[in-house]
């Protein structure tokens, strides 16, 4: 009892002291008003209650995250799932192909996010500079609000390369047997596809899908550095306007405020999809 | 005779070509191998236009090879700026420390989240994992306001210092990993007279050195990669990572709209921050599959 205590003490002490004694705090100062130079003002629910009936941008906020989370998730996993299923059929240079689409990934966001800028800027980006060459108009793909949002899904697409490996690893653990008693039974491979190999794989889907949930509601580091909210604020996503409020405009109590709407949020929504999970997740015949 | 039934014995296993499975191989390659040139594209951009002239920047239609290439960019972009230095700080303040204290921490804890046996084990496990579904902006705030009040801004102790108690992530991982070891190996040495310390030191870390591995592998990258931890604590232009080097160095290309070689310095830099994380992905691409393919397996 003792020795297992002390071998997990470290991660009890930080436990309380990087998470729960910070989540009470911060609880603390989103009922305040405080600015970090004068001493916090105890305001009640004033926070919350400005941000979602007079704050001019909340709403706009919560849009375009939902927005940005409930299409990049989804596309970005029946993308992955079908690039997976492809790369697990019998293919030469399999590792090749499953390196190119892996590495976005890993490198640096900070570089990735240079490029992408770059490379889809309205005057001399490559792309508008290839649209152009063959006779289309050019798209304003991060200088138009209409546009800004969708060129950051598709960067955030372009980088959920590793929901592709997990994939591929859960394929590869799917016994061949279903498959060849299948065909026996004469199954086509659409058949299988959906029969076998979806059911078989719901585990990791759920995993996947936790995962890039928690992840997108979290996006900031592309969103801040290629279009920092802009234009119109029409990229304006949740971890870009709680950074905005706490280190720009020094608004710690909205800004912790903030960030408990996105906690409950997260928590209620993952919490859901967990529970969800037990009618369509398949966990090996056990019931 | 004997030649014939030869020929006839490696003919047979062979399938009798049929057009549709023809087209079907070639529409799968095909639409790999776009797939694959789109996916690669925005790096062959990154590195043809660090090596490009302002002219080559600018032209239309753009230029997929700028010839010549004016490789004296690479140099001077990273010497117009202190990247000698950001990267210094990067490995030597940053990546290697919190690689340390994380895979030390994180071991132990994990051990005692499965090698030994105790009661309330399993429910505090859970709870960990718990934490993190956390967004990193709760505790942001609370934790920046008490890290003002120590005065460790402007330093890299609070991007350190959590890691010395342990990472939920990798407590997780190497947790799978202890697990999958015999219990009888663990009961041998404790017949023997070994304490449980002696036991992880000495049965159980030798067995897991792919694990340590694959935690020392990510946490390294995480830190390489971090941009927004650094930009909140470390303001101090001496101390910065190579992130928010490329971020100061973006901030002034757009303040001063197009300035000279703007553009191939920015390439030219992040050429050089990514390739380190594209060629170590190379040396070690079996950590790396292996690693992200457990915890998404075995989770």
């Amino acid at each position: 009892m003792l020795e297992g205590l002390l071998f997990v003490s470290p991660w009890i002490i930080g436990f309380i002291g990087f998470t729960l004694y910070p989540l009470i705090y911060s609880a603390y100062i989103s009922l305040t008003r405080y600015d970090l130079v004068r001493e916090p003002v105890f305001i009640g629910f004033e926070n919350y209650r400005q941000l979602f009936t007079t704050d001019p941008l909340f709403w706009t906020v919560i849009g375009n995250t939902l927005y940005f989370v409930f299409i990049s998730v989804p596309l970005g996993l029946i993308i992955s799932f079908l690039i997976a299923n492809l790369l697990n059929t019998k293919v030469v240079g399999r590792s090749i192909f499953r390196a190119i689409l892996y590495i976005p990934s890993i490198v640096p966001a900070v570089c990735t996010a240079m490029v992408w800028q770059f490379l889809l800027n309205v005057q001399y980006g490559a792309v508008n500079g290839i649209l152009q060459w063959i006779g289309l108009p050019a798209v304003p793909f991060f200088s138009s609000p209409d546009m800004a949002k969708n060129s950051l899904i598709m960067v955030a697409i372009w980088s959920t390369g590793n929901a592709v490996v997990v994939f591929l690893a859960g394929l590869q653990d799917v016994p061949r047997s279903l498959y060849e008693a299948a065909i026996v039974d004469g199954a086509n491979s659409v058949q299988q596809f959906f029969n076998i190999t979806v059911p078989l794989m719901t585990p990791v889907i759920l995993f996947n899908m936790l995962m890039g949930f928690i992840a997108a509601f979290q996006e900031f580091t592309t969103a801040f550095l290629i279009t920092n909210g802009g234009p119109m604020n029409s990229t304006l996503f949740f971890a870009v306007y709680l950074y905005r409020q706490a280190f720009r405009y020094f608004a710690m109590g909205k800004a912790s405020a903030l960030a408990w709407i996105l906690f409950i949020f997260v928590m209620t929504f993952t919490v859901t999809l967990f529970k969800s999970s037990a009618r369509w997740v398949y966990y090996g015949g056990e019931k | 005779m004997s030649a014939q039934t030869k020929s006839i014995s490696i003919k047979s296993p062979k399938k009798p070509f049929k057009f549709s499975t023809f087209l079907g191989e070639f529409g799968k390659y095909f639409f790999l191998i776009l797939l694959g040139a789109t996916w690669a594209f925005p790096f062959f951009w990154m590195f043809t236009s660090a090596v490009k002239s302002d002219t080559q920047v600018y032209t239309m239609p753009p230029v997929l090879i700028p010839i010549p290439a004016q490789w004296s960019n690479f140099v001077n972009a990273w010497t117009s700026n202190n990247f000698n230095l950001y990267t210094f700080n990067t490995i030597v303040l940053y990546c290697i420390p919190v690689t340390l204290f994380t895979v030390v921490s994180s071991v132990v804890v994990a051990y005692g989240f499965s090698r030994i046996k105790w009661p309330g084990r399993d429910m505090l496990f859970t709870l960990c994992m718990i934490t993190m579904m956390i967004p990193w902006q709760v505790t942001l705030v609370p934790l920046f306001i008490t890290y003002k009040k120590l005065g460790w801004i402007n330093s890299y102790l609070p991007l350190l210092v959590p890691a010395l108690f342990g990472n939920a992530y990798f407590i997780f991982m190497l947790r799978q990993f202890f697990l999958s070891i015999p219990e009888e190996l663990s009961d041998a040495a404790r017949i023997d007279g070994a304490n449980e310390f002696q036991t992880l030191t000495q049965i159980i870390l030798p067995l897991t050195t792919p694990a340590l591995s694959v935690v020392a592998l990510f946490r390294f990258l995480w830190a390489w990669n971090d941009f927004l931890g650094p930009m909140i604590y470390v303001n101090n232009e001496k101390l910065f990572p190579l992130a928010v080097g490329i971020y100061r160095l973006q901030q002034s290309v757009n303040s001063m709209g197009t300035k000279e070689l703007a553009y191939p310095y920015l390439m030219a830099v992040s050429t050089i921050v990514a390739l380190p994380i594209i060629l170590l992905f190379f040396a070690a691409q079996r950590t790396f599959i292996e690693g992200i393919s457990l915890t998404g397996i075995k989770g």
